[in-house]
Order: C-alpha cells, then structure tokens, then sequence
C-alpha cells in the first residue's frame, strides 16, 4: 500500500519533470555576426554609463541581552544574536539563538541529588520566526527629533536544548522596534517560549518568559 | 558578536560616494518622513526635479531632492521617473531584475506527523521557475522519543506562473530517532529515508509565500522492515 503510493507519486514527479524542462527552452538568441559585411565601421566614442547601485538595507543583524525565566528551574541572564530579514514593510522573518542558565537549586534543598547532573545547567535556544508589523509608527524623542518605530507581533517555532534533551518550541511575543537612526534599531521585546517537558515526572506544557532588549544594524 | 561590530563600524564609516539620480516625470512626487504607507506626507517634489536615491528599504526609497530635502518614496512613484541618461527602461529593468533574480527560498513549517508534532526549516534553490532543489531538516517531539530528519528534495512545480501553484517532492535523506533518557531499554534509529510528496504553494507577495505539504516518509529500518510516516505541514516562505 504504502510503496504502491510512492510508486504513484514518484511516476507524477517524473512526467511533470519533462514538461518543466522542455518550458525552459531559451528565446532565439539574435546574431551577432549579422552585420559583419558593413563597409564603413563608424568609429563612435559611446558612453559608458555606470549606474551607482542603491544601497539596499532589507537585512538586520544584532545582539540582545535579557532575562530568560525557565518554568520550575529560575530566571537567569540571557545573551543572544538575531538575524532579521525585511520581506515588505510589513512582514519579516526573524532567526534567533540565545543562551541562559537552569537551576534545580529549590529541589536541592528538598531532595538531595537534585534533578540534574549539576546544580546549574546551560540552556540554549533556537528559533525561526515570522513578525508583522502592525503599529508602525514614529516615536517623538525632543521637539527636535523623531524616530522611525513599530510595534511588532512575532511567531515562530525552535528548539530548546536543556538537561541533554532537545524540545521543540513554540514561540510568540511582542516588540517594539525604535530607529535612532536608518541603519541602527533598538528592540525590546517580550516572549513566551512554550514547550513539553517531563523532567519532573509528568508531561507538562511550560510557559518559559523571556524579556530582552537589543540593538540591531542593518545591512 | 566581531560581524556585529564590524557591521557597526561599517556603518558608521560615512564614504563620499556618488548617487543614482533620476528626474520627476509625473506631475508630483510624494515625499514621505519614513518608509511605510502610514507615515505622513511633508513635501512635493515637483515635475522636472532630480532625486538622488540614497537608500533602500524593502519597497521604499530614501530620497534627496536638489534642494536638500530628504524623505521617502514608494518603489510605484519612482517608476514613472527618468534615469540620467533620459529612458524609462534603464531603471525599471533594476528593480525588476532585482526581483525575478532571486533563487534562494527559505522557510518554516509546523504540522503533524503520525499524530505529533512536527517543526520543519528548508532552504531552497530555484533552477529554474519549475525546478528547484531543496533541503529539509525535520524535527518531531513525541511522547517517548524524539526524531530528526534531514532530506535532500527535488522540487517539481509544472505551473509555476499560477498564484495557487501545486508542487510535487520527491528525496532521501536520514532518519533518526532518540527515545527519551527518562525511559529504560530503548533503542536509538539512525536510518536511511525516502520521501514523496505533493503541496501547493500561494503566493501572498511576490517574495512571500504560504506553502502547505503532504509527505509520505519511508524509513527503511532493517533488511525486511519499513516503516512509513503520513506528515501534513503548513508553513510560510520567502524568496531572497
């Protein structure tokens, strides 16, 4: 049955292949030779144009640093690095990898041993997400001076890796984005970070907040 | 953290450079005081008068009229402009090549695969509008274990100039499986896979996409065992 399904769409892929290759057959490419037998070669200077390329800054790169607040194992510092990348003005996809600390001190006290090889544990993350920006927007600083801003909602999925175990991992928040200027961004953002975990002998979903702020530059 | 302050310093180096200008031909042009539909018109450029373009950001172009003016513009005002050299074409051709050049697609997914859940990266590369090749790295949590998959796909797609555009994947890859270390006796898979599959891709912008899959995963676990593994997944991508 299930070879006999393979079998089936492994035939489909294979008769459409033809058929996409046979469309991409180029357009007839004109002669260059056409007009070699012209006597007089007009001896014409032609301007050579170079158009300046527009810089174009539709990627963010950067660093943030925060409070990442693991459900039952305490809140720790947390650094990480963001890469962003601007589809339109109102979408864009974000990657991001932080790393924080756990703890199983509280259960230490109760129950000798712990629950992890060693009190503190490292915790890292990864993530891929998509963001909309739907408070755009100005921030007014002085009388003077305005920046370029938006409130963002962010989702996306990941991993978390703690105690020698991966966790897949759902994330959405909230963000505001500042430009103090066109190439530079200030973020603060707000996250949960939502994943199964059985560490402490029942399956449960945990909560895991986040808040960081960071500075970004685009490029 | 280095690529961070480099791109800092990079930044912050201001170059003398010289900018692509173009000339209003349209009665007016919109000058805006940042780079979204929302923010507010300050100043008309009037017809004749030369822009420099200074920046880009997605479809917005900072721009610096003769007189000094520094505002934003949307890609569709400065269509209808002039380049130096007096054409329409020359510009145009840019900013569209610009778009259709574009090969490499990346994309995230979440689904279901045999009832848990899945989470899936892919990048892409476009050989042509209907062929494209692609790698995929699965991820499924489930209850006792917790599985990997990388693939290497090749992607058909026979009507790529249609909004709503169906696909057909077919690829190997590898298998792996880890029970989880809270359970006893249980053994860890690393296998070789195949996989088919049909989707629909559509297009919600020229760059970005919402894609849906259908995947049937063949895991050939021993000399006479082969496991097979239904995923459905929905996911968006884009094109840069």
């Amino acid at each position: 049955m299930v070879k006999r399904h393979f079998a089936m769409l492994m035939y489909l892929l294979l008769t459409t292949l033809p058929v996409a290759v046979l469309a991409q057959e180029p357009d007839q490419v004109p002669d260059k030779d056409v007009r070699a037998d012209q006597v007089i070669e007009p001896e014409l200077n032609r301007r050579h144009i170079k158009v300046p390329r527009i810089k174009s800054e539709d990627l963010e790169f950067g660093i943030y640093y925060g409070v990442y607040s693991a459900e039952d194992f305490g809140s720790a510092q947390l650094t990480g690095l963001r890469l962003a990348y601007h589809v339109n003005e109102d979408i864009f996809f974000e990657g991001a990898y932080g790393a924080s600390t756990v703890t199983d001190r509280l259960f230490r006290q109760i129950l000798p041993g712990g629950i992890f090889v060693n009190e503190e544990e490292k915790l890292t993350y990864y993530s891929a997400s998509v963001g909309y920006n739907f408070f755009p927007g100005e921030v007014f600083l002085t009388k003077q001076r305005a920046m370029t801003s938006a409130v963002y909602v962010i989702g996306g999925i990941g991993n978390t890796k703690f105690a020698q175990e991966n966790r897949a991992t759902v994330n959405f928040g909230i963000g505001i984005r500042m430009l103090p200027a066109d190439w530079l961004a200030v973020h603060i953002d707000m996250r949960d970070n939502i994943f199964r975990s059985d560490i402490l002998g029942v399956s449960k979903t945990t909560n895991n907040f986040e808040l960081h702020a960071g500075l970004t530059v685009y490029f | 953290m280095g690529l961070f302050v480099s791109l800092l310093l990079s930044n912050l180096a201001h170059a003398d450079q010289t900018y692509q200008r173009v000339q209003v031909v349209d009665p007016y042009i919109e000058l805006r005081t940042g780079p979204g539909r929302g923010f507010p018109i300050f100043y008309v450029g009037e017809r004749g008068g030369w822009l420099e373009l200074l920046l880009r950001k997605t479809d917005w172009f900072k721009v610096r009229l003769e007189q000094g003016k520094e505002g934003w513009v949307n890609r569709t005002q400065l269509e209808n402009t002039l380049t130096e050299a007096g054409v329409k074409k020359t510009f145009r051709d840019v900013l569209m090549d610009d778009y259709f050049s574009r090969r490499v697609e990346f994309g995230i997914a979440t689904g279901t695969i045999e009832g848990d859940t899945l989470l899936g990266f892919r990048l892409g590369y476009k050989f042509s509008d209907a062929l494209s090749a692609e790698l995929a790295y699965l991820q499924v949590q489930g209850v006792f274990a917790g599985s990997t998959l990388y693939h290497v796909n090749l992607q058909s797609q026979p009507y790529p100039q249609w909004r709503l555009a169906p696909f057909f994947t077919i690829g190997v890859g590898r298998f792996n499986n880890i029970p989880k270390t809270t359970l006893v006796s249980a053994i860890a898979t690393d296998s070789v896979a195949a996989n088919a599959g049909f989707g629909l891709r559509y297009y919600i912008t020229r760059r970005f996409m919402a894609r849906a899959d259908l995947t049937d995963y063949i895991v050939f676990i021993g000399d006479n065992r082969t496991d097979s593994y239904k995923a459905f997944s929905a996911g968006f991508s884009f094109f840069f």
